[in-house]
């Protein structure tokens, strides 16, 4: 018990020393990022073969975790890093004509919005049930060939969560 | 031993989450004039000066006009908007209303206090001092983005899809308010691309909802 109660003293205290150490260091405002010339240069783009690739893998996914749905792929994008824009692979969205009420255990990632880790995201999962499913939005990691987060997209309303992490209690920023 | 590191991450994670988040990329970031006002038509995460275009948060796209104020835009959309204070975290716009630019802040409303699964609906609007800005185009107006927190507080977070989330607004308006939708063209447009977890979804087009 004494062993812890001081880890859990002592990742208080880092915890407090981390946001002290933000705020002094940081200011009062965000430092600001390099200005860009032209974003329309640095945001990249996803070439036609790339777009198909992640298609059909989210489309796998979609049918291994929820089964034969009436899914309709309705729109792909380039998924990339916001600090140097690289190309992580692609977010896509499925349509489905009538709401779907779905179950599952449902791959997600927490991505460190920082971009400072090694890793970009890991990798997770939570359990829900949801009603009024018209669409599900899917992040494929094109260098892994890998589906790394599948959920309900908007206008879904989550009705039953039975196992899925809290990780932060205060909003992210967004 | 294993509830104690979970303790330990999250407390590390409270700290972590004090700090900041990275501005995402607009691809349309310009001045936008309107019979004599002028705006940027994004928000941004910072109000410091000459906005770069990879500051932002998201495109506008809203404007309630004819006689609004921003208190008034929020109490008619209380219902199903009634979180803020320290759930809804705050952004700045670039406004000019004919007497030289000033910084606007605002944290707006949303549906749901940082879900862990699910999503929450989340505006904010911007006007200078007086908490509204005028034009002989749309009267009394403010500006407004919006979009969708989905799993702010959970694993599989993504942010934005703000054209669900006008369309979401549009349809929970007070009666007596009249909505065009996708009416005003704010040059802002965004076609689905994911910056990290922040998804970008924009027409260009903003819905003008006349408040009485």
């Amino acid at each position: 018990m004494k062993r812890r109660l001081l880890v859990l003293g002592l990742a208080v205290w880092a915890a407090v020393f981390l946001a002290l150490a933000t705020a002094v260091f940081a200011g009062s405002q965000p430092a600001l990022p390099a200005p860009l010339s032209d974003p329309a240069e640095m945001i990249p783009s996803l070439s036609a073969a790339d777009a198909d690739r992640a298609g059909k893998l989210a489309l796998a996914k979609v049918e291994s975790l929820l089964g034969r749905l009436p899914v309709r792929l309705t729109d792909i994008g380039v998924w990339h890093t916001g600090t140097d824009y690289r190309v992580i692979g692609a977010v896509v969205e499925f349509s489905i004509d009538t709401p779907e009420s779905l179950t599952a255990q449902w791959p997600t990632m927490n991505y460190d919005e920082t971009e400072s880790s090694t890793l970009l995201y890991t990798k997770d999962f939570a359990h829900y049930a949801a009603t009024g499913v018209t669409k599900l939005v899917a992040f494929v990691d094109l260098g892994r060939g890998e589906v790394v987060q599948l959920t309900p997209g908007p206008g879904a309303v989550v009705t039953n969560e039975i196992d899925a992490p809290r990780l932060r209690s205060v909003p992210t920023g967004k | 031993m294993k509830r104690v590191l979970t303790l330990a991450t999250l407390a590390l994670t409270l700290a972590l989450g004090a700090g900041h988040t990275l501005g995402a990329t607009a691809q349309n970031l310009h001045i936008v004039s309107a019979s004599g006002d002028q705006f940027w038509n994004y928000d941004f995460l910072s109000t410091q000066c000459c906005p770069p275009p990879n500051n932002v948060d998201w495109a506008f796209d809203l404007i309630f006009w004819n006689n609004a104020t921003i208190n008034k835009v929020k109490n008619g959309l209380e219902n199903p908007y009634d979180q803020g204070g320290l759930c809804a975290s705050g952004m700045n716009a670039r406004l000019n209303d004919g007497t030289g630019w000033v910084w606007d802040s605002d944290s707006g409303k949303k549906t749901t206090c940082c879900p862990v699964t699910g999503s929450a609906y989340h505006f904010r609007v911007y006007a200078d001092s007086d908490d509204r800005l005028y034009s002989t185009l749309f009267g009394y107006y403010v500006l407004g983005s919006t979009h969708i927190d989905h799993a702010e507080c959970g694993s599989g977070s993504w942010f934005g899809y703000s054209e669900d989330a006008e369309a979401y607004l549009r349809q929970h308006v007070p009666s007596g308010w009249t909505v065009n939708a996708n009416s005003y063209n704010l040059e802002n447009n965004e076609p689905l691309r994911a910056e990290g977890n922040h998804i970008w979804q924009n027409n260009g087009y903003a819905s003008k909802i006349r408040v009485p």
